[in-house]
């Protein structure tokens, strides 16, 4: 007893102590070094470290890196602080039009970029920034199809739609994202994948509920792991993840469905309010350097969309159609865009369709 | 308790601090719980708005939808598990505290309690990953199962309800060992020696001598398992293959999936309706608090 | 794991009581099975794969480079035994008020019953109700999101388990045995010490463990109540998660488990029995 009583004394001791020091630390360090830190808000393990000391020793700028792993969560952080901290922030494509609409992005000054120039032109001016204002790609993916070769065959598999099949009962795997699965269905029915019409969400959630003897989990955060466990036997899933789960396990392969493949693009993009607006572009700038970009590409595993870094890639990665899709591909594919408040009604289908 | 007032003076000598320390009493949770979740509670009557939230209009359309949307049989379908989770924690633990309690020495004791709280100092999240890798269809679990020949055919437990389940009970047992602990450990044998001397049978000694004594830790224990397990979404994404909805799967949704804070609001402030049901009927039944 | 204490009880019988050993014994296999998979896979050779491939440190090696896990760890260790050393005073404080607390001579059961009642509502709701209810009036009254933000939160999510579990204790207090220390010559301070703080202490000393255990795991509050400059543990966990479970945190997980469970071990080894 005796023992846990000092236990608790000191820390009681060592937890006002800290709460003192660190309050009055906090209220410092933000004030001062202001012009030598950019702070990056990013999604997790999309930024290999020794690239930030490289930054850092380069240009004397610290870098503060903090992560996040849902769109919504970082909106409601830069909408909701009106002292936000974030200089740079990383949304996804059917996000950058709600933050445009939302004035919460400010406009790239692209003179500034002289690394602009390195970006893969098929991956500029899409739908949600057809100029380019206000992003900049940092990473593309697709969803397409894994199979694990010694469950089920993968040339008898050419589309999404044989996912429906009834000898695949409680074999199937799909991403936990009501856009991701609702993509499938629409596209299996022939239907736009970014549709806003309630009653064609309703056909795709009829249609699902075809499918859904078939599923054996929805996950999103590590899809990858049910293949390798042999939990499951094929799946939708994002391109990155196969890849990844291939150099593990010889016997996960993918097919490119013939519906077309669905795309998400990130982007760089500076907040309105940012406070260090010229470290963010130093930092933007390097991180389109050809050589610099490889590195992240390498590390990260998804495909980047500097074509002058795909050039230093090695041929058994540049070359990769899993991560590299043809051109045609990327340009008949459906890139994933806001639906506004539509996705209410999906939200709406999707609850229903777990229920 | 009859000679209650002359205590008091002598309690609050100790405690000169007693009308400090209700202040305090009542002063955190007013500003740190009721005036967060009364805001909460009034962006549940606000409109959506798909870029600032929600905005500053009336609305009861979010309640009607608790109604038109059928969420009223998630909460209901979300108590099943938790109540199961409540129950099988209770048979678990109990018998196992109070054998801990009655055969070992204090110093064991309070070391085997220490035992089960040690794996809680690890992220949970990454325990819930490790249930899956043994729970697994090719997983430790089922290989030493067949193994030993016990099963023919791998069990397919791993996302399916019982997996949810296993991981509810597993990362809650500790908040229902340690508050039966809390109340066997000074537990007077004496009294259950006297028991027996009195010619009870063991049942007749658990029902009347044990029992009673032990329950308030049963109560704090089960409250402490059953409301949190509520609210907990990630073992049913990790776990149960994220394809059945709790309750907190539904808030979570509305929050972070779709933005729609008013409605989210609405579905938290429905749970807390339900918790407020729940203590008004067991505040009838049992009169929390007084003995 | 549990060999029980050969010297102090011997009228334990060992062979009378297998049920119940091996019970335990299985109760302590259940927790901890999945932290056995966590060691064993702070050493496998594979980044992501849920089978074994083959031995290797390179985890360790790699965590200890990694600055951001470590500063990261140590803001978690300081936040959680403030909040848990907080909290437990705070509660333990407020367990006593709402033990004794009397209104006009009459037990206030209403103020009782609605604290209480905040407490459950703390318990109940989902994290991310939570998180969002501290996130908007955090912004709403201007605090920057930070150290102060995540310790308030964190006393705040503790709070409800240190009542509960206090004021269970204290409610079957006997106030005859104070009556006898006084009657007996004790000072107060002696009666707190001899009297009360033994009875009330294991209370104390399992919610403050509890506290420490729900604030050095807790994910989702932490996460909208705090700011980059000041990053915990959990938040990187489960942002990991998103490209499957990092070995490096198996590793880091492995050594704070092995330090508490050694620890413990040589505690309990090297105390002797006070009772």
């Amino acid at each position: 007893m005796k023992f846990f009583t000092l236990l608790i004394t000191l820390s009681t001791l060592f937890s006002f102590a800290t709460t003192i020091v660190t309050t009055t630390m906090a209220a410092t360090t933000t004030h001062t070094s202001q012009d030598k830190v950019v702070y990056f808000y990013n999604w997790t393990e999309y930024l290999p470290d020794d690239v930030i000391k490289d930054f850092e020793k380069e240009t004397g700028i610290k870098v503060i890196y903090s992560t996040y792993d849902n769109n919504e969560a970082m909106y409601a952080k830069i909408k909701m602080q009106k002292e936000n901290p974030y200089d740079i922030v990383v949304p996804s494509g059917y996000f950058v039009k709600k933050m445009v609409e939302a004035k919460l992005l400010q406009k790239i000054d692209q003179k500034k970029l002289n690394n602009f120039k390195n970006l893969d032109p098929d991956l500029l001016n899409k739908s949600f920034d057809p100029k380019n204002q206000y992003t900049i790609p940092y990473f593309w993916g697709s969803t397409v199809i894994a199979v694990n070769k010694t469950k089920i065959d993968p040339n008898q598999i050419k589309s999404f739609k044989d996912l429906w099949k009834k000898e695949f009962k409680n074999k199937v795997l799909l991403l936990n994202d009501m856009r991701e699965v609702f993509f499938i269905s629409l596209k299996t029915l022939k239907l736009n994948g970014n549709t806003k019409n309630e009653s064609e969400i309703k056909k795709a959630y009829e249609n699902l509920l075809q499918l859904k003897p078939n599923i054996k989990a929805f996950d999103s955060d590590s899809p990858k792991t049910a293949f390798l466990a042999g939990e499951v036997a094929i799946g939708a899933i994002w391109n990155g993840e196969i890849f990844q789960a291939m150099k593990e396990n010889r016997d996960i392969s993918y097919i490119i469905p013939k519906e077309g493949a669905f795309f998400y693009l990130d982007n760089l993009a500076i907040p309105y309010n940012a406070r260090n607006v010229e470290n963010a572009y130093k930092l933007i700038n390097f991180i389109l350097r050809a050589d610099i970009a490889k590195r992240i590409a390498m590390a990260v595993g998804y495909a980047s969309p500097n074509l002058a870094a795909r050039k230093l890639l090695p041929k058994e990665i540049a070359n990769n159609p899993l991560i590299y899709p043809e051109k045609n591909l990327v340009k008949s594919g459906d890139f994933q865009d806001d639906v506004g408040d539509a996705l209410q009604i999906y939200q709406r289908y999707f609850e229903k369709l777990k229920l | 308790m009859t000679s209650k007032k002359n205590n008091e003076s002598r309690i609050s000598r100790i405690f000169s601090f007693n009308n400090l320390s209700i202040s305090l009493t009542i002063l955190w949770p007013v500003i740190f719980v009721l005036i967060p979740f009364a805001i909460l509670t009034t962006i549940s009557f606000l409109v959506y708005d798909d870029v600032n939230f929600f905005k500053m209009q009336f609305t009861l359309e979010n309640y009607k939808r608790l109604v038109k949307d059928d969420y009223l049989p998630v909460l209901l379908n979300s108590l099943v598990p938790s109540l199961i989770t409540t129950i099988i924690t209770l048979v678990i633990s109990y018998p196992l505290t109070f054998f801990i309690t009655r055969k070992f020495s204090k110093k064991t004791q309070k070391f085997l309690i220490f035992l089960v709280i040690i794996p809680y100092w690890t992220s949970s999240l990454l325990r819930s990953y490790g249930i899956r890798i043994i729970l697994g269809t090719e997983g430790i679990l089922n290989t030493i199962l067949i193994h030993l020949k016990i099963i023919s055919a791998p069990l397919e437990i791993i996302y399916t309800p019982t997996a949810v389940i296993v991981g509810f009970v597993y990362l809650l047992i500790p908040l229902m060992i340690l508050p039966l602990y809390s109340t066997m450990e000074k537990l007077d044998s004496r009294l259950i020696e006297a028991a027996y001397d009195l010619k009870a049978s063991k049942l007749q000694t658990f029902l009347k001598v044990i029992w009673p004594l032990t329950l308030p830790g049963v109560t704090v224990g089960s409250f402490m398992v059953f409301l949190p397990s509520m609210g907990m979404f990630y073992v049913a994404d990790i776990l149960g293959g994220a394809k059945s909805i709790l309750i907190g799967n539904l808030v979570k949704g509305q929050f972070l999936e779709v933005r729609n804070w008013p409605m989210g609001a609405t579905l938290n402030t429905l749970i807390l309706v339900f918790l407020l049901l729940f203590l008004l009927i067991y505040k009838e039944k049992s009169h929390w608090g007084h003995k | 794991m549990n060999a029980p204490s050969k010297n102090q009880m011997p009228s334990l019988s060992i062979r009378k009581h297998t049920i119940a050993f091996f019970s335990l014994l299985l109760l302590y296999i259940f927790l901890y099975m999945p932290l056995l998979v966590m060691v064993i896979f702070s050493f496998n050779n594979s980044r992501f794969s849920p089978t074994w491939k083959g031995f290797t440190f390179k985890w360790y090696q790699l965590l200890l480079e990694n600055s951001n896990i470590l500063e990261a760890s140590l803001n978690s260790l300081i936040i959680a035994l403030a909040s848990s050393t907080l909290a437990t005073l705070l509660g333990s404080i407020s367990a006593y008020a709402l033990y004794q607390h009397k209104h006009n001579g009459k037990s206030d059961t209403k103020t009782k019953n609605t604290i209480l009642s905040l407490m459950f509502i703390v318990m109940v709701s989902p994290d991310i109700a939570l998180a969002l209810a501290l996130f908007i009036f955090f912004n709403l009254i201007h605090i920057n999101l930070g150290f102060t933000s995540l310790l308030l939160s964190h006393i705040t999510f503790s709070l409800p388990y240190v009542i509960t579990l206090v004021y269970a204790r204290l409610k079957d207090f006997n106030k005859h045995i104070i009556d006898a220390a006084f009657d007996l010559g004790a000072t107060p301070f002696q009666t707190f010490t001899k009297i009360i703080w033994p009875l009330i202490a294991p209370a104390i000393i399992s919610s403050w463990f509890l506290a420490l255990t729900i604030s050095i795991d807790d994910v989702i509050v932490s996460f909208f109540v705090t700011g980059p400059d000041f990053e915990i543990l959990p938040i990187k966990i489960y942002s990991l998660l998103k490209l499957g479970i990092n070995p490096q945190i198996n590793a880091l997980m492995t050594i704070i488990f092995a330090i508490t469970l050694l620890s413990s071990i040589i505690y309990y080894r090297f105390t002797k029995e006070q009772d």
